[in-house]
């Protein structure tokens, strides 16, 4: 009966479904990554197979470091401050008593989710574009128009946009698990509210935010559509260069290579970041049945 | 003193968050004013008129009216599905002790947001056209489950976080089930996580194209695709009369939850339980 | 009362099947159904409204969603069953098709109307088989907004004027594939083998920061020249045609000097038949779409170049319509073959020499 209680239950159906539908197309990626490319054909040598590491050696060309540059650079930033603006939103939506206003927040919140990805791109594009406030970025870091840096820097205003939502909705849950009497204890032995904020709150709900973190991070460095659109072929990620090997070129072999590159070095860049993170606080999770 | 820093850091907090709360909403507002704009093509922002000809496009066509219809259906398949097998894998990670072991299946769970999703479509189609099932509703639904399921697995996870085990423990020495304990205590608490999770991967799953276009056959298509398919060489100003509808179709359906259930009933209050004075 | 609701109701049950029945007749079409792939937006609206001339078939649409890979991926993972009857793409996916032996040979025993289009704009296979069925002509040239450019564009060298500076629109290595570029090499005396002319003015530009966007489909070309956010750009003709039709003047580059540089490539679209799928219906509904009269309104509508030699040729795309002699001195046909083969070279090549200097 014990051994009974002692299986993990629960994690047995979401495993067979993420094995039958991921583990399995992933081996089929892989060894699809291995064959050789016959320019013209579909999806490498018909009939034969050849092994090769040719469509992964492609990739370690220095230019390509450049777009996971990019790719990660420019999500952490992205992340970071779509974070740190959600923070406040998601602990007043957590804590604040029933009001017009958080209703109101809270719808606003879930409708801009919907709106189509494509359409709010294209909003930042017009709006931070040269007919918009391009001009006035380029000023203010003091570069040309098309400079890579006002580039980059529209690429990160749309990744906001698009990760801030996601970032506020999913905090609130972390804070909803403390006490506010924790807060206000503090107060009353002295603290201001900054201090105690600081002190006794964030360090427990570490563990949730960095979940969040990592997961937003993740959200953006597959992000597809804001680099496709706003990067103006300047600025360009992983994902997008997988995109035009699968569904323009058919290189199939090569996109195969790309993505599981993209996938290892994605994977361990945001577990080694839920680790700086979050980490600390494993301490204070203390026992778990 | 002590008050004087708390201003400045609300202040500044207030004004960080401001600036990118505008740029969370402009280009939402941009969508839904370029949704009525009269002109053919991607012209100088403010539109020179009104006019309905965007949305008439898209409920004249009886493809747009199909997709959308199929679109959800798909959403809300592959997002109910998502939510009980991320609510039951965030369980069954909380089980788990040792940090490698867990660390390796919440990687595994998580893996998904890190492939792009044109490679889950292409590689799907490989896998369901060896298996014999092919294109369609079952490949696009998987395809869309695969893909919600990290956010889902996440939002419990970051919920079930603070929910002390002791909790647990408690409705245990009452006599409850490990079973009964779980679904009357853990859960409602979790309620938050879960709720949002559902929410996302609606949003997401409505959304989704790049591997939903391998997976479309001529009869079952998803409301993205045919209005990419209809703009990828034309300027279609249709998807923007589209997504407003579909802010129109939620804000709908959050004001009809908010009404009967309470929208901040849905995002309860924790461990506090609920003082909302509705 | 009762009674007479019975009766009420059983007079409509009759008369509700009594009036399906002729309906069922009706909706029992003999026409047979083939499966189309097409393109999205204004070319299906075209060739929908072109289905008045056939009556031969039904049409089950699929559009294209992704690039034109896409469809090779669906096509080959339903092996061995085959989805669609038709399939409509440009050349280099005809070139992977026929590489991989997907296409039927199409002759003018079987469908008449083949023998009025000219025999060069056909695909052939190894053997000289014409795989595929030409529908339109699309050059692919420059052009400029004459209000929005600095200055009257006249020859290859001026697109590095400083007075550019990020009013150009270049389309990247998978778009057009890669016509752009061919075009910059033959303008410059190379070819689709010997792109080395190309690639150094390129990077040229790239380095002049003349470079505004780099597009990845038609319609970032397009928004982006409709937009003011450029005012120089590279595509088919059609979609110069398409801004014009806007309201806005523009002039495509289409008949330039020899010495300009500016070369206009001829691609052809047109549609395949899949082996193994409905073929005779097939190929009798493609006869019937490449008649004069359906090809001609095709061309009307879509900005482009019938082409059916009987077909009459719309006033509006005057400017583009070349006769021979303008062919030969103003345009050129690339060797799909080679063009099919190096795209993946070119692509890297892109990502590894130009993006860095943008």
């Amino acid at each position: 009966m014990k051994t009974w209680r002692r299986i993990n239950w629960p994690i047995m159906p979401p495993l067979i479904a993420v094995a039958c539908l991921l583990v399995f197309p992933l081996m089929i990626v892989l060894s699809l990554s291995t064959r050789q490319v016959a320019p013209g054909q579909v999806g490498g040598i018909v009939g034969g197979y050849q092994l090769t590491l040719d469509n992964y050696l492609t990739f370690f060309h220095p230019a390509y470091l450049r777009y996971v540059t990019d790719t990660l650079w420019l999500s952490l930033i992205a992340t970071t401050i779509a974070v740190l603006a959600a923070y406040p939103v998601a602990y007043w939506l957590a804590v604040a008593p029933s009001s017009w206003r958080r209703r109101l927040t809270i719808v606003a919140l879930i409708v801009v989710l919907y709106a189509s990805a494509v359409v709010k791109v294209y909003g930042v594009s017009i709006a931070l574009g040269p007919m918009g406030l391009r001009g006035s970025i380029a000023e203010f870091w003091g570069v040309g128009m098309n400079n890579r840096l006002v580039t980059s820097t529209v690429v990160v205003v749309g990744l906001i946009n698009f990760l801030t939502p996601i970032a506020t909705l999913m905090m609130v849950a972390p804070f909803q698990q403390i006490s506010p009497s924790l807060s206000a204890a503090a107060q009353s032995l002295g603290a201001n509210r900054l201090t105690a904020h600081l002190t006794v709150i964030i360090p427990l709900c570490r563990a949730g935010i960095s979940q969040v973190f990592m997961l937003v991070y993740a959200a953006s460095v597959s992000a597809f559509v804001i680099p496709l659109v706003l990067g103006r072929g300047q600025v360009a990620f992983l994902s997008n260069l997988v995109y035009a090997r699968f569904s323009e070129v058919a290189d199939f072999p090569g996109g195969a290579a790309l993505s599981i590159l993209l996938l290892l070095i994605t994977l361990c860049v945001t577990l080694g970041l839920g680790w700086i993170v979050g980490n600390p606080a494993a301490k204070w999770r203390g026992y778990r049945s | 003193m002590k008050r004087l820093i708390d201003s400045i850091g609300l202040t500044l907090v207030g004004a960080f968050v401001g600036v990118v709360l505008i740029i969370v909403v402009a280009p939402f507002l941009y969508s839904l004013v370029m949704s009525f704009d009269p002109r053919l093509y991607l012209g100088t922002f403010p539109p020179p008129g009104i006019s309905g000809q965007w949305y008439a496009k898209f409920f004249s066509d009886e493809r747009y009216v199909r997709a959308l219809w199929t679109s959800l259906f798909i959403a809300l398949t592959s997002s109910v599905a998502a939510c009980i097998l991320g609510t039951l894998a965030a369980l069954g990670l909380l089980r788990i002790h040792r940090e490698a072991p867990r660390a390796a299946l919440d990687g595994m769970f998580a893996s998904p947001k890190f492939v792009p999703n044109v490679v889950i479509g292409f590689a799907l189609l490989m896998a369901f056209s060896i298996v014999g099932i092919g294109a369609g509703f079952t490949a696009i639904t998987c395809a869309h489950l695969l893909i919600v399921l990290p956010l889902v697995v996440r939002s419990v996870s970051a919920a079930l976080d603070g929910i002390k085990p002791s909790l647990i423990d408690a409705a245990m020495s009452l006599g409850a089930t490990r079973a009964q304990a779980i679904f009357d205590v853990v859960i409602p608490l979790a309620r938050t996580g879960i709720a949002v999770g559902f929410v996302f991967a609606m949003a997401v799953s409505l959304d989704e194209v790049a591997a939903s276009a391998f997976l479309t056959t001529p009869s079952v298509v998803t409301l993205p695709v045919v209005l990419i398919s209809d703009m990828k060489a034309n300027f279609d100003l249709t998807i923007a009369a589209a997504a407003v509808m579909m802010m129109v179709l939620v804000l709908v359906v959050v004001a009809v939850l908010d009404i009967t259930v309470g929208i901040e009933r849905l995002l309860g209050r924790g461990s506090y339980g609920d003082s909302s004075n509705r | 009362m009762t009674h007479c609701i019975h009766r009420r109701n059983f007079l409509a049950g009759i008369s509700g099947v009594a009036a399906a029945g002729p309906l069922n007749f009706a909706l029992a079409d003999e026409k047979p159904t083939i499966t189309l792939v097409e393109w999205g937006g204004r070319t299906r609206e075209s060739i929908a409204a072109l289905q008045k001339y056939q009556s031969v078939a039904n049409l089950r649409w699929e559009l294209h969603a992704g690039g034109a890979a896409a469809i090779v991926a669906k096509i080959r993972a339903a092996k061995p069953a085959v989805n669609y009857d038709v399939v409509a793409a440009w050349s280099p996916v005809f070139v992977t098709m026929i590489n991989e032996d997907w296409l039927e040979t199409v002759t003018p025993e079987e469908m008449p109307n083949l023998a009025d289009i000219p025999a060069g704009l056909f695909i052939r296979d190894a053997s000289g088989a014409a795989k595929t069925v030409p529908r339109e002509i699309n050059p692919h040239m420059w052009g400029y907004r004459q209000d929005r450019a600095p200055f009257e564009i006249r020859r290859l060298q001026d697109l590095l004027d400083k007075r550019l500076k990020g009013q150009i629109v270049f389309p990247g290595p998978v778009l057009n594939t890669s016509t752009q570029m061919i075009s910059i090499a033959r303008g410059l005396g190379g070819s689709e083998e010997n792109m080395k002319p190309a690639w150094e003015f390129v990077k040229e530009l790239a380095k002049s920061g003349n470079i505004g966007r780099v597009a990845s489909s038609d319609a970032e070309v397009n928004n982006s020249l409709t937009s003011g956010e450029t005012s120089v750009g590279f595509g088919a003709a059609s979609h110069f045609m398409r801004i014009a039709d806007a309201g806005l003047p523009v002039t495509p580059l289409a008949k330039m000097p020899a010495d300009s540089g500016f070369k206009a490539a001829i691609a052809m679209q047109g549609w395949c038949i899949l082996k193994g799928g409905n073929t005779k219906v097939a190929k009798a509904w493609a006869n019937a779409m490449v008649a004069p009269e359906p090809n001609s309104q095709h061309a009307a509508h879509n900005g482009v170049l019938p082409v059916n030699a009987k077909s009459s040729v719309p006033p509006r795309i005057a400017a583009i319509r070349y006769s021979n002699d303008e062919l030969a001195a103003h345009t050129y046909t690339p060797n799909w073959k080679v063009v099919s083969r190096e795209l993946p070279n070119w692509t890297q090549r892109w990502e590894r020499e130009i993006a860095p200097l943008l």
